[in-house]
């Protein structure tokens, strides 16, 4: 169900859905729909942004939202930077070497080097998709998922990289392990939308 | 003051009225499948109706001296009582007066099982294990969760009103009448996830954006094999799959509290702009 002349696609009656504005950041964007009176949650992914409510309550002036947020300036957006020791312990080293045409340890490289941003949060709490992966590690997810992914591996998927912080299915390829993690507690996730993720690999 | 389990067969676990506000890192509302009933046990008690209350799907066995309720109805359990949701229904509340000393976690009490988050320890429920309770003169207001919904017990026969999703346009008008009409069966494996049905073969033209988009409890996905998973408390917040109809979240109790096997049938949502 969609009404052209705000752009909002409604998901039922507790949430509505828009185009992500291109020119906001994910974090600058987050915050502000958060702010926004009558709007208890927020879902931002790569080109949608969704706005969560009571059914009972919808926020006022919503038609208005898409539009007001597209205006936000984004300069704001500072982040935390996170540096995560890795081990390069991954079953699918050999394997992302051979399709890639690189060997084991520029595979480790290519992927430690790169200083990655959080683009979106989503698939289970606290899974960042991280943006900034080289070019050359871009690989399709595997054919076959794993039925279990454990927690804290570092992988590889598309054009992303990440850190499972639960063990789940998946069939994105597995680089290593991160130590120290605590990517999910209590409190929240610990990487956020417009932080950044530095790699450092423990031999 | 605590509340032991003697025995449990099936999944069992702490669980309340949700945790809004953390979607944006990934975590979904959660809460009861069937609020309605969570509620209605904590008022059996006298408890706030967000109070935490276990959500069991097979048999509890419990001891304390404490007032307890299922669902709607006092249970004495000084000497122990055996516990399973009644006919036709797949889970089941018990709420102790007082309620569950469990931490608060992100906003709220219920377990996370797949992140070993909130609830008892964050895991499911054992024999033996002992859970300590609240006073049972804390004050109203002592357990900050969400309420919400309405006490009236759901219907579990009712027909589940929906409204056309953000990917109808996907599915010719003889899918939406085959999924409007069909007389859809709830089959393993349903989980706090998400609902699965069987019926007929619903068959989407493929989405010109295949990104993941963001999702909401009650969304009706139907994946390659055709088959409609309604997404639960626990849904991943973001997903890919094409979305045909979402179901109104005050029907979502109905839909999951029936056991494996019920019918299940869908029916235009009277108001067909929904929240105005």
């Amino acid at each position: 169900m969609s009404d052209k002349s705000t752009g909002l696609v409604w998901l039922g009656d507790s949430a509505v859905t828009f185009s992500r504005p291109a020119t906001v950041a994910p974090a600058v964007l987050s915050v502000w729909l958060r702010e926004q009176p009558g709007v208890l949650d927020v879902v931002i992914s790569e080109h949608r942004v969704a706005l969560y409510f009571d059914p009972r309550r919808p926020p006022a002036q919503l038609e208005g939202i898409p539009e007001r947020s597209a205006q936000l300036q984004s300069a704001v957006a500072a982040g935390q930077t996170h540096r995560i020791a890795v081990r390069y312990d991954g079953p699918d080293l050999a394997a992302v070497a051979t399709a890639t045409g690189l060997d084991v340890s520029q595979v480790i490289a290519l992927h430690a080097r790169a200083e990655y941003q959080v683009g979106m949060l989503g698939f289970m709490p606290g899974f960042a998709y991280l943006q900034g992966l080289d070019s050359r590690l871009v690989l399709p997810r595997r054919e076959q998922p794993r039925a279990r992914v454990p927690a804290d591996s570092v992988a590889i998927g598309g054009a992303y990289s990440a850190i499972y912080p639960c063990a789940s299915p998946g069939g994105w390829n597995l680089l290593g392990t991160a130590l120290e993690p605590l990517l999910l507690t209590g409190a929240g996730a610990r990487l956020q939308l417009g932080d950044r993720v530095i790699f450092e690999p423990i031999p | 003051m605590t509340l032991t389990v003697t025995s449990v067969f099936g999944p069992a676990w702490i669980q309340d009225l949700g945790r809004p506000g953390h979607m944006h890192e990934g975590m979904p509302w959660g809460g009861a499948l069937v609020p309605e009933l969570a509620m209605a046990a904590n008022i059996a008690v006298g408890n706030p109706v967000s109070a935490p209350v276990i959500e069991f799907f097979g048999s509890l066995g419990v001891r304390s001296t404490r007032p307890l309720a299922q669902d709607g109805h006092v249970v004495d359990a000084q000497r122990g009582a055996n516990l399973r949701p009644p006919p036709g229904r797949r889970v089941s509340y018990l709420a102790v007066a007082g309620g569950f000393d469990v931490p608060l976690c992100m906003g709220g009490f219920g377990t996370f099982p797949a992140g070993g988050l909130g609830g008892f320890e964050g895991r499911t429920l054992g024999a033996e294990d002992v859970i300590p309770l609240r006073a049972t003169d804390a004050a109203p207001g002592a357990f900050p969760g969400a309420a919400r919904g309405r006490l009236a017990a759901p219907d579990f026969d009712a027909a589940l009103p929906v409204y056309p999703g953000p990917d109808r346009a996907l599915f010719d008008d003889a899918d939406w009448a085959r999924f409007l009409g069909a007389r859809w069966q709830l089959i393993e494996p349903s989980d706090r996830s998400g609902t699965r049905l069987r019926g007929p073969v619903l068959q989407p033209r493929a989405r010109a954006d295949s990104a993941s988009a963001p999702m909401v409890p009650g969304a009706v996905q139907v994946p390659p094999d055709g088959q409609p998973i309604v997404l639960g408390p626990d849904h991943p917040v973001t997903g890919g799959y094409p979305v045909i109809a979402v179901v109104a979240r005050a029907a979502l109790g109905s839909l999951q509290g029936r056991v494996m096997g019920a019918a299940v049938q869908f029916a235009p949502a009277e108001d067909s702009q929904p929240a105005r």
